[in-house]
Order: structure tokens, then C-alpha cells, then sequence
């Protein structure tokens, strides 16, 4: 089906529109407040004034409403990254984020999927992500909590998936074939105790900024699954987390190989022994919970 | 170069055969979560019950296992499917041994201990 052109004009109108709904709100007073002076000029003459308010303030209703929807919608995608950082610090990460990535999906939940990666981005130039005033904050337990709200973000979004449970039928190939992952899982990692604090900012909601709490001795593995509406989390040995790494990125032979090489690297001949043991059980457990929705076979 | 010559060139025998074992556990009644009753021998559905990787095996081993179990010693020729009832199975590529409730569910090289009731 082809429609017919729009007329110029009309372009022209949206094109300033959407110009005047993407200007930052002003951060200065300490509050978020439009600025109408800062709308295209011909569209404040385009807009007409009611009695009691001016073309620019009835743009600025759209303005506001357009920050705000957003904001919202990327808080409660990232919730414990905006009870970390503070909804105003928060927020103003989102403004950067959405001036650089404005909406395009039909989809508004669509808006956080690149939010994680851009917070790294701007870390890895130099951005200061976190105020002065929050030493207890390190930018890198920031940079992982986005991670991790990403993760149960795309999970609680995954469609329903069928899991792989592979057949006798596949054994003679399975070896050469690449497990494809779930998009209703996610491999976790926190070296911060934050998915539970996760948990915890969920369960009693408020608009205060959250302290993260010290540092874990040694970081914890997660695979993070749903069952229906509800996601749960079950923990994964290091090794464990490897392997199931290297098996979305390569064959399953391939991935043996590779962790294999890494256990002998690291010296230690009691995990080579018990290996063979924990890839069972590691498989089978995988194929268990779900982890897999199919198997691309070599032609 | 087969499938099995290249699975050799990347890691040990023992793992190929835990990997397999682990990934074909799901698919068998032993370890599933669904309460699945054994099928009987016309069950065209393959169902490992359980696999693990037992090391190398000789024919005769095997052969002196299948004996205990009044079964009979079957060579199988090609992977999957040709097992003629339920019994139990070596993969000599993996060196894994598996029982298996039904026809038709060997893997590969090896030999398959056919036991009939």
C-alpha cells in the first residue's frame, strides 16, 4: 500500500514539532522547567494563544509531557539505577541519552534498550557519572547495575519461548552445532550485592537515592530465568557462567575447548579432573531451566 | 575429516562425552521435569534415562555387560536410530554409557545391548 505525499507544509509543522518537543528542559533552578524561547521561532507564531495562556506555554504542556513520559518509562526500566544515581541525576543521564537516541520504535519500552551501553560510553570518555557528593558510589557498580536492570528488563519482555531439549536424534551433530540462547535469560554478574538490592528498592519504592553497600569478596554469577510472570534468580559456579558464555558465542566443541584450555591455564589439575562431571551437570541443568530455544547445525 | 576426528582435535574424549551426556539429559525420562512414564519398546520416541561417561571400553566389556543382563550385543552402524529395543548403549566417540527406554535412541559408534522382555 503507498500513500500519498504529504503536503510540504504540513511536514515542515512536524518537522519544527518534533524540534520543540525534543528541547531539554532547563536544569538551572533546580527544577525542570521548559524554556518556549528556545521553540522554533515559526512555530510559536504557528500556535495559537488562548486567553489565558501564550502560544509558547501551550507548547510547553507537549514539552514537558514529552521529559516526563520518558523519564518515567526509563525509571521504571532501570529502577535500581535510578534509585542509585537519584532521579535528578538519573534524569539527566536520560536527557543525554534521549537527545543522542531519540525514540524510534513503535514501542516506548523500546527507549531503554541502548541506555546501559550509553552510560558505559560515557564513562569510557571520560563522563563523570556519579556526583562528588556520592563517594560511596563507584561508577563501576553503576555502569553494573545498568547491566543487571537491563537484563531483567529484556528478560520480563522476552516472548514465551519453548526450551531445546535436544534428542537422541541431534547427538551425532550436537557437538558441532551452536546453542542459540533464550532471550527469556540472562547471565548475570555482580561484584556489588545488587540484584538484591535491586530487590529491596522494588519492594519499598521512594524517591531517595539508595548507598551501595561494600564491595563482595569475589563476584557472584547469576542466571536470571522467568517461570510465567515471575523472574527468578539461580546462582552459576564461575566456570559454569564460562561455559555458557562461550556457548552463545561459538560450537558447543568449540566452547569445550576453549574452557578446557582455561581451567589448565589456571593451573589447578583437581578442576581439569572433576570437569568432565560439572559440563554434565552444567549441560543438563542448562537444558533444564531453559536456557536454550534451539540448535543452528553445521550443513 | 569426520565429526569425530575434529571433536578429538578440540578436547578430551571424557568431556565430549560429559557434554553430550549432559545436553541429552533433558530429553530423557530420568531427568526431566515432566513425570513421564517409561514407553514401551513400540514407542518410536527415542528416551535416553540416563548417560555418563564411563572411559574406554572394549567390546568384550561390553559384551560381558550386556551378558548380566540377558540382552544381546548390537553394532551400530550409523548414528541415531537404529538401536531395535530398549536396552542400553556405548558411544565409543564420547565413551559414554547410556540406558535408553526404546528403539531407535543410540548415538553413534559404538555397540547398543538390545534387551527384550
Amino acid at each position: 500500500m503507498s500513500w500519498p505525499a504529504s503536503p510540504a507544509w504540513l511536514e515542515e509543522l512536524q518537522a519544527r514539532f518534533g524540534d520543540m518537543l525534543r528541547t531539554p528542559l532547563e536544569r538551572s533552578s533546580g527544577s525542570l522547567r521548559a524554556k518556549p524561547d528556545a521553540y522554533p521561532s515559526a512555530l510559536l507564531e504557528e500556535a495559537l494563544p488562548t486567553p489565558n495562556l501564550t502560544s509558547g506555554e501551550r507548547l510547553a504542556i507537549y514539552n514537558r509531557q514529552y521529559w516526563f513520559r520518558l523519564f518515567t518509562v526509563l525509571q521504571r526500566a532501570y529502577p535500581l539505577t535510578a534509585r542509585l544515581l537519584g532521579y535528578w541525576r538519573f534524569n539527566e543521564h536520560a536527557t543525554h541519552f534521549l537527545l543522542a537516541r531519540p525514540p524510534r520504535h513503535w514501542s516506548l519500552d523500546e527507549i531503554g534498550a541502548g541506555f546501559a551501553d550509553f552510560l558505559a560510553e560515557a564513562a569510557g570518555n571520560g563522563n563523570a557519572l556519579v556526583d562528588d557528593t556520592r563517594p560511596d558510589l563507584e561508577p563501576d557498580a553503576l555502569l553494573e547495575a545498568a547491566r543487571i536492570d537491563l537484563g531483567y528488563h529484556q528478560v520480563f519482555r522476552a516472548p514465551p519461548v519453548a526450551r531445546y531439549e535436544p534428542s537422541a536424534a541431534d547427538a551425532g551433530r550436537l557437538l558441532q552445532a551452536r546453542l542459540r540462547m533464550s532471550p527469556a535469560v540472562a547471565l548475570l554478574t555482580e561484584h556489588w550485592p545488587l540484584c538484591e538490592l535491586r530487590r529491596r528498592a522494588l519492594e519499598a519504592p521512594g524517591e531517595g537515592a539508595l548507598r551501595l553497600e561494600p564491595r563482595l569478596a569475589r563476584p557472584r554469577h547469576w542466571l536470571l530465568g522467568r517461570e510465567g510472570l515471575k523472574l527468578g534468580l539461580v546462582p552459576l559456579e564461575p566456570r559454569e557462567l564460562q561455559l555458557l558464555m562461550l556457548l552463545s558465542r561459538g560450537t558447543v566443541e568449540a566452547a569445550l575447548g576453549e574452557l578446557e584450555e582455561a581451567c589448565r591455564s589456571a593451573g589447578t589439575s583437581q578442576e581439569l579432573v572433576e570437569l568432565p562431571a560439572n559440563i554434565q551437570k552444567w549441560l543438563a541443568s542448562s537444558v533444564q531451566r531453559g536456557v536454550w530455544r534451539g540448535a543452528d547445525f553445521a550443513p | 575429516m569426520d565429526n569425530a576426528v575434529e571433536a578429538r582435535a578440540c578436547c578430551s574424549q571424557r568431556l565430549l562425552g560429559a557434554a553430550l551426556a549432559g545436553l541429552l539429559c533433558l530429553a530423557t525420562a530420568g531427568c526431566s521435569s515432566k513425570d513421564e512414564p517409561a514407553k514401551s519398546n513400540s514407542d518410536s520416541t527415542p528416551k535416553i534415562t540416563s548417560s555418563k561417561v564411563v572411559g574406554a571400553m572394549t567390546v568384550d566389556d561390553f559384551t560381558a555387560l550386556c551378558d548380566e543382563r540377558g540382552g544381546t550385543v548390537e553394532v551400530m552402524p550409523h548414528c541415531g536410530g537404529f538401536a531395535t529395543a530398549k536396552g542400553f548403549s556405548y558411544d565409543s566417540t564420547t565413551e559414554s554409557l547410556s540406558e535408553h527406554t526404546c528403539a531407535g535412541a543410540n548415538t553413534c559408534a559404538g555397540w547398543n545391548c538390545a534387551i527384550v522382555d
